[in-house]
C-alpha cells in the first residue's frame, strides 16, 4: 500500500465551521490529515514529526505556550491584531525577524512545504510571504469550493516537485 | 541754701511742671524720690505725696539685676545718658517705654546719689512692631536708591534667609528673578499704588518663588519720590497651579452669579483662546450670556446643570454652541459644577470647556455611519431569517429527521444517529464487493469503478480509526456516500444484479441525508446565534447614535422575562434550560426600557452561549433576582466556559471588542460588545455589572481552566 502524505492543517475553525473542507482531503485518500487548532499545538506537532505539507491560518489563538500567550496579550488579546500564525511562520522557518525563537526548530521545514489559507487578502500579506519565500496562498471566502483545502495541499506538494 | 537743697528744690519744681513726658528721680537703688504727674499716671502711682516704691518693682524680676547694672554703669560707659527700651509691669498689664536716664552726682560727696529719667509710653508702637515682625506677610521699606532699608521677619523667612541683616541694606533688584522687572515695577509704583502684582523672586538657595506684592510709593511733601513701602505674600503654589491651568488643553473658568447676572470672574488663557480672545483679561468681568448664540441656550444649559446638581453630580460632557470674538460659532463640550453659599443659594459655577467643533462634525458623521451600518445589519437580519427558513424547508424536504427540532445536535447525538446507517451501508457495500469480486471485469464495471468501490469500502471500514478528529467523521461520511451514489449510478445494471446496487444507493442516500440534516441543524443554530449577535450589534449601533430615550419606572423582572422570551429559541437550539427565581417582588427601576432589555439579553445570551452539559444532565442557566441595600440584582449563572481570573481582575472582560481566552472555544460566535454595553447601561442608570467565575469542581488548582467553571454575571440597579 502506497504511503500517504502527511499534512498538518493549522486552523482554529477546523473542528467547527470548516469541517466540510476536511472531507475531500480524506476522500482523496492520499493524505493523512492532522489538525492543530492553535500555535502551541502546531509547534508541538511540527516538532514531533515531519509533514509533507503544512497549511497555516494567519489569525490563530496562542494555545498554552507562554511566549505566544505573551504576544497575544501584547496585541490586546486580539487574535486578529496578533496574527500569531504569521509570527509562527517566521519562527518555524528560523527567520532573523522571528519574535519567538524556537529552541528545537524542525530542520525539515522549508517554505515550499507551506501553504496559507486565511481570510486575509493577499496584498496585506504579500511582503511577509515574499520575505518567507511562501508562494502558495488562498484566501478563505464564501465562494471557494469545498475542495479548497485539498487543492491547496496539492499545490504545496506540486510546488515541491517543481 | 546748700547745693543738695537747691537740687531738691529744682527737682520738686520740675515734678510740678506739666511736662508731656513722665519724669522721675530715683535713688541709686531705684527708690522713687520725685515723680511728675505723667510718671505717676503712667506707673499708676499715688497722684500725690511720698511714693513708697522702687522703679525696680516695675521691672521683670529676671531682668532686674541687669537693668540696675546698666544704670550703675552709665558713667563708666562714657555715656552721660542711657537710652533703652524696656518692658514694665504696671498692674496687670505690660507697658513698653522708651527710657532716657542720666545719673545725679552729689557735688559734696562726689558720688552718684541717684538718677533722673524720663519715660515715653511706646506700648502702641511696640504692638505694631510685634505685628510687623510676626505677621505672616513680608513687609519692607525701600528707599529712593532702591535699597531695602527695613524688612520684617516674615519677609526674611519667605526669602529663605536667617536674619534681617542678610536682607537689609541690599538692593531690591537682587531679589528679582528678572532684575529688569524691578525697574519697570518701580516706575509703575512712583505714580500709583500697586496691588496684586505677581512677581517672581529668588530665594537665598536659588529657588524661585512667586509673590503677590502690594506696594505704595513714599512721596515727600514737595512731591519727591523717597522710596516705597510694601507687603508681599508667598503665592508660589497658587501661581504654579494657575499657570498650569494655562498649559492644559482645556479652557477653565469661574463664573460668579449676582443679581441675576453671570459674570466671568476667572478664566485661563486656553478659555480665552478657545473663544478667540488674546488674553483672559478681555473676558474677565464679562456677562457669560454674551458668549451664547441665544439666551435660551444659556437657560437650557443652566437647567441641565441644576438638574445634575440636584442628583448630586456635576454636569459632564454637555455640548453647546458659543460665539467667538470674531462672531463665529463653535461647538464646545462643557463640564461644570455649581457653586453655592452656606444657605444653598447658587453663587456661581466652575467649569472646563474644550472646542469640539471638528470632533462634533466627525461625531455627526460617525452617528450617520453608525445608523447606516445598523440599517445594513437590519437587512442582514432579514437575510438570516430567510436562510433559516430555507434550511427548515430543505430539512423537511429531504426526509425524516431523527434530530430534535431546532436544536443543535451534539457530536454524540450525530454519531449515535449515524451508527446504524453506516453499519448498514458498510455491510451492503462489503457484500456487493465480495460477490462481485470473482467476475467483476465482465460485468459492466470498469477497473476505475472497481478500484473506487474497493477504496470506499476500505474508507468506511476504517474511518473511525484513520480520522482522528471526530468532528470530521460526519462530513467525511457525507462525501463518501455522495461518491458511492455517483459511482453506483454509473454501473451498467444490465450485467449486475440491480437490487444490491439500488440498496447501496438507498443506504448511502440515507447516510447522506442524516449527515445533511445534522449539518442543517448546526447551520441553523449558528444562524440563530448570529441573528442575536447581529441584532445586538445593530441595536447597540443605533441606540448609541440616537438621542437617549427618557427613563421610566419599569418592573425589572418583567424585563428579565422579556429577555428570556426573546432568547428562548436560542436557548433551545443550544439545549439550555432556564431556571428562574424571582425574589425581587416586582420592584421597579428607573431605566430606558430598550437599553435595559438589551443589557439583560446580552448577559443571558452569554450565559446560554457559554454553558456546558452538567454530567449527563442538559445544561441550564440559573436566573435569580434579589434585593439588598437599596439595590436590585439579577444574576445569570451558568456552568461551563471559564473566565480566567486575570481577565476579570484587570477589567479586560469589560473592554469593548475583547473576547476572552476561552470564549472562542467550540466555535462560538461573539463580538465582544455585549458585556461592555451591559455594564455601560447599568452604570448609566446608577448600577453596575460584576462578573465572578469559579471552578465548579472542588480541589481544582488555581489557574486550571480545563475544568468547568460556574460564572455569575450580576446586573444591579438602584431601586
Amino acid at each position: 500500500m502506497k504511503e500517504k502524505f502527511r499534512v498538518l492543517w493549522i486552523e482554529d475553525g477546523a473542528r467547527f465551521d470548516l469541517t466540510h473542507l476536511a472531507a475531500p482531503v480524506y476522500m482523496d485518500g492520499k493524505y493523512d490529515l492532522v489538525v492543530a487548532e492553535n500555535v502551541s499545538d502546531a509547534i508541538s506537532k511540527l516538532q514531533k514529526g515531519e509533514f509533507h505539507a503544512v497549511i497555516v491560518d494567519i489569525r490563530l489563538p496562542p494555545g498554552e505556550l507562554l511566549p505566544w500567550i505573551k504576544l497575544h496579550k501584547e496585541a490586546g488579546y486580539d487574535k486578529i491584531a496578533a496574527r500569531l500564525g504569521l509570527k509562527m511562520l517566521y519562527s518555524i522557518l528560523g527567520s532573523a525577524n522571528a519574535e519567538v525563537k524556537l529552541e528545537n526548530r524542525p530542520a525539515w521545514i522549508t517554505s515550499d512545504r507551506l501553504g496559507i489559507l486565511t481570510v486575509e487578502s493577499f496584498p496585506g500579506l504579500a511582503t511577509d510571504l515574499g520575505r518567507l519565500g511562501i508562494s502558495v496562498f488562498q484566501q478563505k471566502t464564501a465562494d471557494v469550493p469545498d475542495t479548497i483545502l485539498l487543492d491547496l495541499i496539492e499545490k504545496v506538494i506540486e510546488n515541491q516537485k517543481s | 541754701m546748700s547745693v543738695e537743697a537747691l537740687e531738691h528744690t529744682l527737682f520738686q519744681q520740675l515734678a510740678q511742671l506739666e511736662l508731656p513726658v513722665a519724669i522721675y528721680l530715683i535713688s541709686r537703688d531705684g527708690r522713687f524720690l520725685v515723680c511728675n504727674s505723667m510718671a505717676r499716671t503712667l506707673l499708676e502711682l499715688p497722684s500725690q505725696g511720698t511714693i513708697e516704691s522702687s522703679i525696680t518693682n516695675f521691672w521683670d524680676p529676671s531682668e532686674r539685676q541687669a537693668l540696675l547694672e546698666q544704670l550703675w554703669n552709665i558713667d563708666s560707659s562714657g555715656e552721660r545718658i542711657l537710652t533703652r527700651h524696656i518692658r514694665m509691669r504696671v498692674g496687670q498689664r505690660d507697658v513698653y517705654v522708651k527710657e532716657s536716664v542720666r545719673s545725679i552726682e552729689s557735688l559734696v560727696e562726689n558720688r552718684i546719689i541717684g538718677y533722673l529719667g524720663c519715660l515715653v509710653d511706646i506700648t502702641e508702637e511696640q504692638r505694631y512692631e510685634k505685628l510687623f515682625d510676626h505677621l505672616h506677610v513680608g513687609i519692607y521699606s525701600i528707599d529712593a536708591n532702591e535699597i531695602l532699608v527695613r524688612v520684617n521677619n516674615s519677609l526674611v523667612k519667605i526669602l529663605g534667609y536667617d536674619s534681617k541683616d542678610q536682607v537689609e541694606g541690599r538692593r531690591a533688584r537682587e531679589f528679582y528673578a528678572n532684575p529688569e522687572e524691578e525697574g519697570s515695577f518701580r516706575e509703575l509704583v512712583k505714580n500709583h499704588a500697586v496691588a496684586k502684582q505677581i512677581k517672581e523672586l529668588v530665594k537665598k538657595n536659588g529657588e524661585f518663588l512667586f509673590a503677590l506684592v502690594s506696594t505704595v510709593a513714599v512721596i515727600s511733601p514737595d512731591g519727591e519720590y523717597e522710596g516705597r513701602d510694601g507687603a508681599l505674600i508667598d503665592v508660589t503654589n497658587e501661581e504654579r497651579y494657575k499657570r498650569s491651568l494655562n498649559d492644559v488643553g482645556v479652557g477653565f473658568y469661574v463664573i460668579g452669579s449676582r443679581d441675576g447676572v453671570d459674570t466671568i470672574t476667572y478664566c485661563n488663557q486656553q478659555f480665552a483662546r478657545t473663544l478667540g480672545y488674546d488674553t483672559e483679561n478681555e473676558l474677565i468681568g464679562r456677562d457669560i450670556q454674551t458668549l451664547y448664540t441665544a439666551i435660551e441656550d444659556h437657560e437650557r444649559f443652566m437647567r441641565a446643570l441644576i438638574a445634575k446638581d440636584a442628583a448630586g453630580n456635576p454636569l459632564r460632557g454637555y455640548v453647546e454652541r458659543l460665539v467667538t470674538h470674531k462672531g463665529d460659532q463653535i461647538l464646545v463640550e462643557v463640564s461644570s459644577r455649581l457653586l453655592k453659599d452656606r444657605f444653598g443659594k447658587i453663587v456661581g459655577r466652575t467649569g472646563v470647556l474644550s472646542d469640539i467643533t471638528e470632533e462634533g462634525i466627525f461625531r455627526e458623521e460617525l452617528k450617520t455611519f453608525q445608523k447606516h451600518i445598523g440599517q445594513v445589519l437590519h437587512n442582514y437580519s432579514s437575510t438570516l431569517l430567510k436562510a433559516r427558513h430555507t434550511f427548515a424547508w430543505v430539512g423537511s424536504t429531504i426526509g425524516p429527521d431523527p434530530f430534535e427540532s431546532q436544536k443543535i445536535p451534539t457530536l454524540d447525538e450525530i454519531e449515535a444517529h449515524l451508527k446504524e446507517p453506516v453499519q448498514r451501508l458498510t455491510l451492503s457495500l462489503a457484500e456487493f464487493v465480495g460477490k462481485l469480486k470473482p467476475y467483476w471485469q465482465d460485468r459492466g464495471i470498469s477497473q476505475e469503478q472497481w478500484d473506487l468501490l474497493c477504496r470506499l469500502l476500505a474508507n468506511i471500514e476504517n474511518f473511525n480509526r484513520e480520522i482522528e478528529v471526530r468532528e470530521h467523521h460526519a462530513p467525511f461520511l457525507r462525501g463518501l456516500a455522495r461518491e458511492l451514489i455517483q459511482v453506483c449510478g454509473t454501473i451498467q445494471e444490465a450485467y449486475i444484479p440491480r437490487e444490491p446496487v439500488r440498496k447501496i444507493i438507498r443506504e448511502a442516500s440515507d447516510l447522506e441525508r442524516i449527515v445533511c440534516l445534522a449539518s442543517l441543524h448546526q447551520a441553523e443554530s449558528i444562524i440563530v446565534a448570529m441573528d442575536h449577535e447581529v441584532a445586538t450589534l445593530r441595536d447597540f449601533l443605533i441606540a448609541t447614535a440616537e438621542p437617549q430615550d427618557r427613563t421610566h419606572l419599569v418592573p425589572l423582572w418583567s424585563l428579565v422575562r422579556q429577555a428570556m422570551s426573546n432568547l428562548k429559541e436560542f436557548a433551545h437550539s443550544q439545549g439550555v434550560e432556564f431556571r428562574a427565581n424571582d425574589e425581587s417582588r416586582n420592584v421597579q427601576v428607573e431605566v430606558v426600557e430598550r437599553d435595559c432589555l438589551r443589557a439583560l439579553s446580552s448577559l443571558l445570551h452569554n450565559a446560554i452561549k457559554y454553558s456546558w452539559k452538567r454530567g449527563n444532565e442538559p445544561p441550564w442557566v440559573q436566573i435569580r433576582a434579589h434585593m439588598k441595600e437599596g439595590m436590585v440584582t439579577v444574576e445569570f449563572e451558568n456552568y461551563g466556559v471559564p473566565i480566567p481570573k486575570d481577565e476579570i481582575e484587570s477589567g479586560l472582560i469589560f473592554r469593548f471588542g475583547f473576547r476572552g481566552r476561552y470564549s472562542g472555544d467550540r466555535g462560538r460566535l461573539g463580538t465582544g460588545i455585549g458585556l461592555t454595553d451591559a455594564r455601560d447601561i447599568a452604570q448609566a442608570f446608577g448600577g453596575n455589572v460584576t462578573i465572578e467565575s469559579r471552578p465548579a469542581w472542588r480541589g481544582v488548582s488555581p489557574g486550571d481552566y480545563s475544568v468547568p467553571y460556574i460564572t455569575t454575571a450580576s446586573f444591579s440597579l438602584p431601586m
